[in-house]
């Protein structure tokens, strides 16, 4: 345990101290103008400790930026680009490392309070951080106010950001992100995916693994080749327009209260519809026989019903059109 | 030798304080300069004024001035408590007012009389004003950044916190509008759902800081509380399809 302790500690304050010091020369920086600011890039490169792996990159920065990109490396390249409006500021801009021998290894930025430096302009300091991480490792992300990225990783990624945008490209595993109020623009996951999100719309592209779920409070979802095996899209106040790929016995619900829904469907395999809009039109594609309506609600269905796919399309308010398209 | 290098030695040359060479420089500077030469020739007035004054044996007032000037000052106290109030108003005013306050006062009276002639309502007036008010409140807050990092932290906080509240709000009057038509299996679980968030929510809100330096880690339980209760109330706001 002490052992264990020591190599953390070392690395920690290693990483500190480094990260003190800019690896280079940045045209940007400079003690002559205070009114544009200082920039202080600095690169870290951290040696996972003997005989270990890095599994998981815990990332938490409340003060910039965020990209994650995959590399073949073991150990991990912190790339930190500090901004403030003069050098005192910058020197109580901070990124720590903390690497763990039992996997993970945790980043985190902070500004320091000062004991003599008065208040700070808003908007005027932060640190934007690039991480080179080992492609096998689980790559979390917490911003407050900035944009995440995360980009080919095979470990999966868990993000969450208060305002700003998220952006996950080709990455493999389970992933999971949430947006308080930022657009998301997610594509070539290969795994189940949950992103959700309060304000802001969601872009879905090439999404397979097991489930989807995609939810946001006011917004749109547009989803496009997604191959699940579950799906849940669900939007209170927006639009839905999905393009999927049946898959045999899937099951699929899509939901809005206040917006519209379009549905398009590939593939071979039966299908079970059921669509119904409490105060909108139903319009259900003739590519599905026989069709009639129960209490409301379209049914249709292609196929046998013993191993089809399920969905369920319903909307209060907001008008529901399934289509199947040919192949 | 420049002109503002010059002025920065004005009064060491007029007090003789320069070293021979940099006289000579500010001297031979002066020869061909005007500008230089009016302002070093104004100093030298000044300074020769103040030596003079200081010099001179009559710096004394005349016997009787300050009772003068007392007398003046309390007569001109008794007729500014005579002066009516809208005078006072004005003088205030006047000292800010030039001719473009003048040209401003002329048009708003212009349009005022237009209004009038065009019958302008009142109640348009008070709308239009409104609006004026509303669209000066948009600008000023835009306008108005916040000035500092911690404050920017406490906004951010704020406004982070009031949206969640507000779409939970929203979202739990669509439920209690719904609620009639669940059934009581469903109404059973969303409760139950909703009473576990609840405990989580008390129990992250003991963690947070209190009139502290805003902490937005602090916030991270009960902003995911707050997340999984939006998902609760949305699945229980969404309709389900009629079932066979």
């Amino acid at each position: 345990m002490s052992a264990r302790l020591g190599v953390a500690a070392a690395a920690f304050a290693w990483a500190t101290l480094a990260g003190l010091v800019p690896a280079a020369a940045d045209p940007e920086s400079g003690t002559q103008a205070p009114a544009r600011g200082v920039v202080e890039r600095d690169v870290v490169y951290v040696d996972p400790p003997p005989g270990t792996t890095i599994t998981h990159v815990i990332i938490d920065n409340r003060l910039g930026n965020v990209r994650i990109e995959g590399a073949d490396q073991p150990g991990i390249t912190v790339m930190a680009k500090k901004r403030a409006a003069d050098h005192q500021t910058l020197d109580r801009l901070k990124v720590t490392l903390v690497p763990d021998p039992s996997g993970p290894i945790r980043i985190a930025t902070a500004l320091l309070a000062g004991e003599k430096a008065g208040p700070i302009a808003a908007g005027s300091a932060g640190i934007d951080l690039v991480i080179r991480a080992p492609r096998a490792a689980l790559a979390e992300a917490t911003a407050w106010k900035g944009r995440l990225t995360v980009t080919g990783m095979d470990g999966g990624a868990r993000l969450t950001t208060n305002e700003g945008k998220i952006v996950v490209d080709n990455v493999a595993g389970q992933v999971v992100t949430y947006a308080a109020r930022g657009d998301q623009d997610i594509k070539n996951v290969f795994g189940s995916l949950d992103a959700e999100g309060l304000i802001g719309d969601l872009a879905l592209a090439s999404v397979t693994g097991k489930s989807l779920v995609a939810a946001v409070h006011r917004g749109t979802i547009t989803a496009r080749d997604i191959r699940v095996h579950e799906a849940e899209l669900r939007v209170f106040s927006g639009h839905i327009d999905l393009l999927a790929e049946v898959v045999l016995g899937g099951h699929y619900r899509v939901q809005t209260v206040t917006g519209n829904i379009r549905v398009r469907m590939r593939g071979h395999a039966p299908v079970q519809v059921t669509a119904f809009s409490k105060n909108g039109r139903v319009a259900v594609a003739r590519g599905l026989s026989p069709q009639r309506t129960l209490s409301e609600a379209v049914i249709g269905h292609r196929g046998p019903a013993r191993g089809a796919s399920s969905w369920e399309v319903t909307s209060r308010m907001g008008n529901i059109r399934f289509v199947v398209l040919a192949e | 030798m420049t002109c503002k290098r010059a002025c920065a030695l004005s009064s060491a040359y007029l007090n003789d304080e320069l070293s021979a060479p940099a006289q000579r420089a500010v001297r031979g500077h002066l020869r061909v300069c005007e500008s230089c030469r009016k302002t070093v020739e104004d100093e030298a007035a000044m300074v020769a004024g103040l030596a003079a004054l200081a010099g001179s044996d009559d710096s004394e007032p005349p016997p009787g001035l300050w009772d003068d000037v007392a007398a003046r000052l309390a007569a001109a106290e008794i007729a500014d408590s005579r002066r009516p109030r809208w005078q006072w108003a004005w003088a205030r005013v006047r000292p800010h007012l030039g001719v473009a306050g003048l040209l401003f006062g002329a048009a708003v009276a212009a349009v005022v009389l237009w209004g009038v002639a065009n019958g302008f309502g009142a109640g348009d007036a008070m709308v239009a004003g409104n609006k004026m008010a509303r669209a000066d409140a948009a600008l000023a807050a835009r306008a108005m950044p916040a000035h500092s990092f911690a404050e920017a932290r406490r906004q951010d906080l704020a406004r982070a916190d009031s949206r969640y509240r507000d779409i939970i709000a929203e979202l739990r009057v669509e439920v209690d509008s719904q609620r009639p038509g669940w059934s009581p299996a469903r109404e059973k679980a969303v409760a139950a759902e909703l009473a576990a968030i609840e405990r989580q929510k008390l129990a992250a809100r003991e963690q947070l800081l209190v009139g502290g330096i805003p902490d937005v880690r602090a916030r991270d339980a009960l902003y995911a509380a707050y997340r999984a209760e939006v998902a609760v109330l949305e699945r229980a706001v969404m309709i389900e399809a009629p079932r066979r």
